[in-house]
């Protein structure tokens, strides 16, 4: 028999045993070909301003999808590698060269590669027509995307896997031919050592994570007057979590777990004993498993809170950009009038209309780098507090608490259109009309909304007392507020309403033309994080998988000698709950707290408060976490105590 | 003295319907409490076989084993684990020690699942590591010790819940000849100090001669017996005797 026939039975023969990685490899490679679908639509590309957005996500996904797939295939490797360490034995023992074995092994894990491409692929293109369906419904595109199969994107999907394929064939080779046949006779029997115990490491993992932390809390004030601009700084902090998670599993847990096994008096009680040695001794060669199951966790966080929340901000920020159906502003009486008779012809009814006051003005601060004078809109507490009981955001009330202003104190409403920013002067001293005033506070609420020119001023709020003094050096400006019913489907009253109008294009702003506008923008976003959150998951769980797997191998045979000294089957799933919940709940708990940190620091650049998203992602993640912790405790629990084989259930 | 092992009628089939194996062909044999009793016999005699079923390790076709007065036969296979912690304890010739754990750590273990208090679990590990010379290696990890401490380490083990019985399988094959007769002595003075009745196989004439009796074993079956008059040299010359007349057994010994 050839090379290849061998190298064919073989992997027929552990198709069993390779049907959850062929599972997960196969569900890769369709996600895989739908990023880089998007990259080479054509009928997408016609879509300027959108398909930008689209092809910045879709790249970004599909180079960490990239990343992820080498990581979890080469986890996934060793662990096959290690269940038949004996079979390579027994090839070498018959006789025949460890290059000859190392080919086979090699062909092997190429078929299996090429198993994954013929049966991903085609599920890719029937996936991708739901997936552009998904795309183009979450970008709120008016056309529907025709089905198109690039051949672009085939040849790309191709050429990258086959790059990781053969690069898995080589790796697989070379282990084989340089392996001694005493080593792998004697592999099961490789003595393990107690990890070092490194204090400095330890710490400096510690204090690497608690200044990324701090750093994210932060980061539009970076203490210690750090002069780094906002990129640098989210770059410096996810290097810093990056060091610090490798050096927590690495050390700081060595650490912790080394002491309490000297604690004689926690650790000898139930099955305690044999859990917390076992993953004390197992971190010298888990810890970057674990620290990579912490940062996917994180990373699953991030963006399926992230989607959550900017969807959330989507929802409700047009309400600040467009607090009114319908507002216009700097019209004549006659205007007004035809205005109002343009509505009350529609099908439309008139909820409520609402004028709101306010001045320009001039306004000096330090913005770091020198005075700087800009043009303003100032407004009175009661004016804000009005608007807010017409437009009623979310939580309006504690709102309208929030900002009141004491005398010379100032509170500042972000204009409408900012959607990122990375200062903030929250207790900066400013200069209102030649008078000082202390800020209070920066917010996002709806006021003035977008409009073209007086809509890029920020709004500042001053006490009544002193608005009504300024309002004697300087006129008074109306924006008129105009709710009606089904504001979004109001556009082609908003179209008739623009062409009575002076300057639409500066003095009128919609519901109607904000929502669609701003919702395509962040739309791919969030479609594009829900995804991800969900590569990120099966990244997880993947890298998991193989690795608590590899784990109940070597453990076999020690849970068998603990059985005959009488430990029961009940005792032995207890030590192994703990044991699996100990590789789970650590990285899983710092994955969310770094999750978490992330979050905070996208909120204090969007100016929002995100809380909800926040805790609807920690939810999930930790439900969907306990659920793969529990079948992989049973999983674990089966391989071990009954003998299980794994030719049978892999 | 009352027998605290009475083994009646055991028999043990292997194998399905035509290609059966008898490993154990109706052995009945009683052994006194606090004695020290080895098991010898050719490889494939049935010795294992026959120390896994009083062990309650492997389970047998027919006949009964009666430890203590209870019958391990009716017994569940929740009370045999519990069985197992409580009346016997165990030493394999591959010491089976867990790698991960301190040698105080591995002593300790059989107890830390009873939930017994700290001071006492301790207190025992001293009191049986010194019995057995091994007190100075507590906090060493298994890879750090000899073959014949480590082999003392898991007769600590086996002893740390003062089991009624200790079952020794080759406990001396993967020593050299004077960590041998170190661990032996240690059998014997483990017996002679908490009464515990020891049970060995072995196929070492010489580790068989420190013993007060050996059970002969031939193809399942028991093929002699013989007691020891006190004098251990004469009694290792009428060991060596039996096997030369049950053949087979003195290629293995050379």
């Amino acid at each position: 028999m050839n090379v290849f026939k061998i190298s064919w039975m073989l992997f027929k023969n552990n198709l069993k045993l390779y049907r959850f990685y062929l599972t997960v490899l196969i569900l890769t490679t369709a996600i895989y070909y739908n990023f880089l679908a998007v990259n080479f639509n054509p009928y997408l590309q016609v879509l300027n301003d959108q398909y930008v957005f689209a092809k910045v996500a879709s790249s970004l996904c599909s180079i960490i999808l990239f990343l992820t797939v080498l990581s979890f295939m080469f986890h996934a490797n060793n662990f096959f590698y290690k269940l038949r360490y004996k079979e390579i034995g027994t090839y070498m023992l018959m006789g025949i060269s460890s290059s000859k074995v190392g080919t086979v092994f090699a062909l092997e894990s190429i078929l299996l590669g090429a198993t994954a491409i013929l049966i991903g692929l085609p599920i890719g293109l029937l996936f991708s027509k739901l997936f552009f369906m998904l795309l183009s419904k979450a970008m709120i595109l008016d056309t529907q995307i025709p089905f198109y199969i690039p051949p672009k994107a085939i040849g790309i999907l191709l050429l990258i896997f086959a790059f990781i394929i053969f690069l898995m064939g080589l790796k697989n080779f070379l282990t084989v031919r340089r392996s001694r046949l005493i080593e792998i006779l004697n592999a099961a029997k490789i003595e393990q050592h107690l990890p070092k115990i490194r204090w400095i490491r330890g710490i400096a993992g510690i204090v690497c994570i608690a200044v990324a932390y701090y750093l994210a809390l932060n980061i539009l004030d970076l203490p210690f007057d750090l002069q780094f601009d906002f990129l640098q700084t989210t770059i410096m902090i996810l290097i810093l979590i990056c060091i610090g998670t490798y050096f927590f599993f690495s050390s700081f847990l060595t650490i912790v777990l080394n002491a309490l096994i000297q604690n004689k008096n926690i650790i000898y009680k139930k099955s305690r004993l044999v859990s917390f040695s076992n993953t004390l001794f197992r971190l010298g060669t888990n810890y970057r498993s674990l620290s990579m199951t912490a940062i996917l966790c994180a990373a699953t966080l991030a963006a399926f809170s992230g989607s959550l929340a900017l969807k959330y901000f989507a929802d409700t920020n047009t309400t600040v950009e467009a607090p009114y159906s319908i507002s216009y502003y700097g019209q004549d009486e006659a205007t007004n009038q035809k205005i109002k008779a343009l509505i009350q012809a529609s099908p439309h009814k008139i909820l409520a209309e609402h004028e709101s006051h306010f001045l320009t003005g001039k306004i000096s601060y330090n913005h770091g780098y020198g005075e700087r004078t800009d043009t303003c809109l100032i407004t009175s507490f009661s004016e804000v507090k009005k608007s807010l009981l017409t437009t009623k955001p979310k939580n309006y009330q504690q709102i309208i608490k929030d900002i009141e202003p004491w005398d010379n104190e100032t509170v500042s409403i972000l204009h409408s259109n900012l959607i990122f920013s990375g200062v903030s002067y929250t207790g900066q001293d400013f200069i209102i009309q030649d008078k000082p005033y202390i800020l209070k506070k920066e917010v996002k609420i709806p006021f003035i909304g977008e409009l073209g020119v007086i809509g890029q001023y920020d709004t500042y709020i001053v006490t009544d007392k002193q608005y009504h003094e300024m309002k004697e050096n300087s006129p008074e400006m109306t924006l008129y507020g105009i709710n009606i019913s089904e504001p979004g489907n109001s556009m082609s009253l908003v179209e008739k309403i623009s062409a009575v109008m002076k300057n639409p294009k500066d003095n009128l702003n919609s519901y109607a033309g904000q929502y669609q506008y701003k919702y395509y923008l962040i739309g791919a976003f969030y479609f594009m994080g829900l995804v991800m959150a969900i590569v990120f998951m099966i990244s997880t769980f993947s890298t998991m998988y193989f690795k608590i797997l590899s784990d109940a191998i070597l453990d076999r045979e020690q849970y068998k000698m603990l059985m005959k000294i009488g430990m029961t089957e009940q005792e032995m799933a207890h030590s192994i709950y703990t044991q699996v919940g100990i590789a789970f709940i650590l990285p899983v708990f710092l994955g969310i707290l770094h999750g978490i940190m992330a979050m905070k620091a996208l909120e204090s650049f969007i100016h929002y408060q995100f809380t909800g998203s926040i805790l609807i992602g920690v939810g999930v993640l930790i439900l969907v976490m306990t659920g793969f912790y529990l079948f992989m405790s049973k999983r674990y629990q089966r391989m071990v105590v009954k003998g299980w084989d794994i030719y049978e259930t892999a | 003295m009352a027998s605290i092992i009475a083994v009646k009628d055991l028999t043990k089939l292997y194998g399905q319907q035509g290609a059966v194996c008898r490993a154990l062909h109706e052995v009945s044999f009683e052994i006194e409490a606090g004695s020290f009793v080895a098991v010898m016999g050719p490889s494939g005699s049935g010795k294992t076989t026959l120390l896994n079923i009083i062990s309650t390790i492997d389970k047998s076709t027919q006949g009964r084993v009666i430890i203590d007065g209870r019958d391990t036969v009716a017994f569940r296979e929740k009370d045999l684990a519990v069985f197992r912690r409580d009346v016997i304890g165990f030493v394999f010739q591959e010491f089976n020690l867990l790698d991960n754990m301190t040698i105080r750590d591995n002593i300790a273990l059989p107890l830390t699942l009873n939930n017994i208090k700290t001071d006492r679990i301790l207190s025992r590990v001293q009191e049986l590591t010194a019995l057995l010379g091994i007190d100075n290696q507590l906090d060493k990890y298994p890879y750090q010790l000899s073959g014949g401490q480590k082999q003392r380490a898991a007769v600590c083990r086996a002893l740390v819940n003062e089991p009624k019985i200790l079952f020794a399988d080759e406990p001396t094959g993967a020593l050299d000849s004077k960590a041998a007769s170190e661990l032996l002595a240690c059998f014997r003075n483990v017996r002679n100090q908490y009464g515990t009745t020891v049970v060995m196989v072995t196929h070492d004439a010489s580790a068989a001669s420190y013993c007060d009796r050996v059970i002969f074993l031939k193809d399942g079956m028991i093929s002699g017996k013989l007691e020891t008059n006190g004098n251990a040299e004469e009694f290792f010359k009428k060991i060596l005797n039996m096997v030369a007349l049950l053949g087979g057994e003195r290629n293995e010994r050379l």
